[in-house]
C-alpha cells in the first residue's frame, strides 16, 4: 500500500471541520418542516445561484468530465457540458410554471398529485414519481461518494472506505440542515471548486512541454489510439479536438439526449420550489450559468492537458477514464496545487451529495409514506425525514462500498435516462398542455422506462451492437409523447381546479 | 478555422440561451406576483 500523504489528509481535515461549523449552526436552529424542505421559501437569487451551480457540477463533472475529455477530447463539451445547458434552460421554464401556485408544493412528485389527482387522499401517481426520483438519486449519490473515495484513496493512499465513511458523515451532517445548510456550505463549495480546477489548468498550461492554450490544442492534435487497451474506442489524429472525439454518432446521441433532460432528475425541479418567487428563481438560474460556464471551460482544458502529458492509463490499471484526473494530481502536479485540485473535486462531491440526500429523504417522507398516511403532521414530517437523512446516507454508504465501479459519466447519464424516460414527459405536458389526462400520466410513469431499460439490459450500458440508429432514451421519450398524447385525448378531461394553480399567477 | 473553435463558439451560444429565455420569461412574469 502506498505511502500516506498526510498533507492531504489535514488540508481534507481542516476543510471538514469548517464545513462542519456550518452545518452544525444550521442544523441546531431549524425547526419546521418548512424550513427543512425549502429553506423556508425565502431564498433569493444570489443564493440561489450557488445552490443550483453547486448542485450541478459534481464528481461527475469532475472525474468523469475530465475522463471523458481526456479520452475524447471536446466531444465531452458537445455531449455533456451543452446538454447540461439546454437541461438549465428547460428546468427554468417547469420552474416559471411550477413555481407559481399561491401554496406551492413541497416537492415535484406532490406537484404531480396537484396536477393530475388533485382532491384525492392517497395518490400512487405521488408515490410513482417518488419511487423514480428515489432510484435515480439513491444511483447518483453512489457515483459521488464512489467517484470521490476512490480518488482519495489513489492520491493520498488513505484506504477509501475509511474516506467514503468520513465523506458520508459529513453529508449526513449537513443534510440535517436542510436545505438553508445545502445553500450556505454551497457557497463555500463553489468557491473551492473553481479554485481547484482553475489552479490545475493554469498549472497545467504553464508547462514548458505544453507550452500555454496553443501549445495545448498543437499537441492534442497530434495524438492517436486508445487510452488503454481494453477500450473499445480508437481516436483518430486531430480528433480531440472535434465535435465527436471517438464516440460512435447513436452513443453521443444517446448520452446526449440524456443529459438534456437531466432536468427531468426530479430533484432539480424540487430545488426550484424553494426560491423565494418566480422572478428570483429565473434570475438565480441565469447567474448560475455563468458559474457552471467557467468550471465547464476549465474540464475539457484539464482533460486535454492530461492526454498530452499522459497519453495512456497504465497498462497494468483497470480501463477507467475517471481515473485521469486522479493520476494528474498524484503524478503532475506539486502537492501544493494537487491539494487544491483534490479539495475542489472532493468541493463538487460533497454539493451534489448533500442534495441528492436531502431530496432522497424528502420523496421518501413528503411522497412515498405521505402518499400512503396522507394525515402525518408535518412536525412527525420533519422528524422523519431527519431520521431517513441518516439512515439513506448510511445504506447508500454500504451500497457505494460494495458497488463495482464503471465509468461515472456514463453511469450519470443511465440514471438521467431511466429518470427522464418516466417523468420528462409527464411533467412538460403536465404543466403546458390543460389536456393531458390522469391516465396519459401514469401510462408514461410506467411504460417508457420499460422501453429505455430493455436495450440498455441487452447491449449493455455502452449499447455495443445496438441495431436501431434511434437511441435507446429517444425512442423511450417518443413512446412517451405519442402515449401521452393518445391517451389523453381518448380520456376524460382534468378539472380546471387541477390545472388553475400551475396556469394562474397565485392561482390554487 | 479550427475545429475546436467551432465547440467553443456554439458553447458561447448555448451558455447565452438562459439569459435569453430567461430575460423573456421574467417580462411575462405580471406585476406584484
Amino acid at each position: 500500500m502506498a505511502e500516506i500523504q498526510w498533507s492531504f489528509v489535514i488540508a481534507f481535515i481542516a476543510y471538514f471541520a469548517v464545513i462542519w461549523i456550518v452545518a452544525h449552526r444550521v442544523a441546531t436552529r431549524i425547526r419546521t418542516y418548512l424550513e427543512l424542505s425549502v429553506g423556508g421559501r425565502v431564498v433569493s437569487y444570489l443564493a440561489f445561484a450557488f445552490l443550483i451551480s453547486g448542485t450541478f457540477i459534481s464528481a461527475v463533472s469532475v472525474f468523469g468530465g475530465i475522463g471523458t475529455s481526456y479520452e475524447h477530447g471536446y466531444a465531452s463539451v458537445v455531449g455533456w457540458a451543452l446538454a447540461w445547458m439546454v437541461a438549465l434552460i428547460m428546468a427554468l421554464f417547469i420552474g416559471y410554471r411550477l413555481r407559481r401556485p399561491a401554496a406551492p408544493p413541497f416537492t415535484l412528485p406532490e406537484a404531480m398529485k396537484t396536477r393530475f389527482e388533485l382532491g384525492k387522499r392517497r395518490s400512487p401517481i405521488q408515490f410513482i414519481a417518488a419511487f423514480w426520483g428515489l432510484i435515480f438519486v439513491g444511483l447518483f449519490n453512489m457515483l459521488q461518494i464512489k467517484g470521490f473515495g476512490l480518488a482519495m484513496e489513489t492520491i493520498t493512499g488513505f484506504d477509501f472506505r475509511i474516506a467514503m465513511a468520513l465523506y458520508a458523515f459529513i453529508v449526513i451532517y449537513i443534510g440535517l440542515g436542510g436545505y438553508l445548510s445545502v445553500i450556505r456550505t454551497n457557497i463555500i463549495h463553489q468557491f473551492v471548486i473553481m479554485a481547484g480546477l482553475w489552479a490545475t489548468v493554469l498549472f497545467v498550461l504553464s508547462l514548458p512541454q505544453i507550452g500555454g492554450l496553443g501549445g495545448l490544442h498543437a499537441e492534442a492534435a497530434a495524438i492517436e489510439g486508445s487510452v488503454h487497451v481494453e477500450s473499445p474506442y480508437t481516436l483518430s489524429q486531430g480528433a480531440l479536438l472535434t465535435f465527436m472525439g471517438a464516440f460512435p454518432l447513436v452513443l453521443l446521441l444517446n448520452f446526449m439526449i440524456a443529459n438534456m433532460l437531466a432536468w427531468s432528475a426530479p430533484f432539480w425541479p424540487s430545488i426550484l420550489l424553494g426560491s423565494k418567487s418566480v422572478r428570483e428563481m429565473i434570475k438565480g438560474g441565469m447567474l448560475a450559468s455563468l458559474l457552471i460556464a467557467v468550471a465547464w471551460i476549465a474540464i475539457p482544458l484539464i482533460g486535454i492537458g492530461t492526454r498530452v502529458l499522459m497519453p495512456t492509463l497504465p497498462a497494468t490499471g483497470r480501463y477507467d477514464t475517471d481515473l485521469a484526473f486522479t493520476l494528474l494530481i498524484r503524478d503532475q502536479l506539486p502537492p501544493s496545487i494537487g491539494i487544491v485540485a483534490l479539495l475542489g473535486a472532493f468541493a463538487a462531491a460533497i454539493s451534489t451529495s448533500t442534495a441528492l440526500l436531502l431530496y432522497a429523504s424528502l420523496f421518501l417522507v413528503n411522497d412515498m409514506i405521505g402518499a400512503v398516511r396522507p394525515d402525518m403532521t408535518k412536525e412527525s414530517m420533519f422528524k422523519w425525514s431527519r431520521i431517513f437523512i441518516i439512515l439513506i446516507g448510511l445504506i447508500t454508504l454500504a451500497l457505494a462500498i460494495l458497488a463495482t465501479p464503471g465509468s461515472l459519466l456514463v453511469g450519470a447519464s443511465l440514471a438521467f435516462a431511466i429518470a427522464a424516460s418516466a417523468l420528462a414527459v409527464p411533467i412538460t405536458l403536465g404543466l403546458y398542455w390543460k389536456r393531458m389526462t390522469r391516465a396519459a400520466a401514469y401510462t408514461c410513469l410506467i411504460i417508457p422506462p420499460i422501453v429505455f431499460l430493455i436495450p440498455v439490459l441487452i447491449y449493455g450500458r455502452q449499447l455495443e451492437g445496438y441495431p436501431l440508429f434511434v437511441p435507446p432514451i429517444a425512442l423511450a421519450i417518443l413512446v412517451a409523447l405519442l402515449l401521452a398524447f393518445v391517451v389523453s385525448l381518448f380520456t376524460k378531461r382534468a378539472p380546471e381546479e387541477s390545472t388553475r394553480p400551475f396556469w394562474e399567477w397565485g392561482g390554487g | 478555422m479550427e475545429h475546436y473553435v467551432y465547440v467553443w463558439i456554439l458553447y458561447a451560444f448555448i451558455h447565452a440561451l438562459p439569459w435569453v429565455f430567461g430575460y423573456i420569461l421574467i417580462r411575462r412574469i405580471p406585476e406584484g406576483a
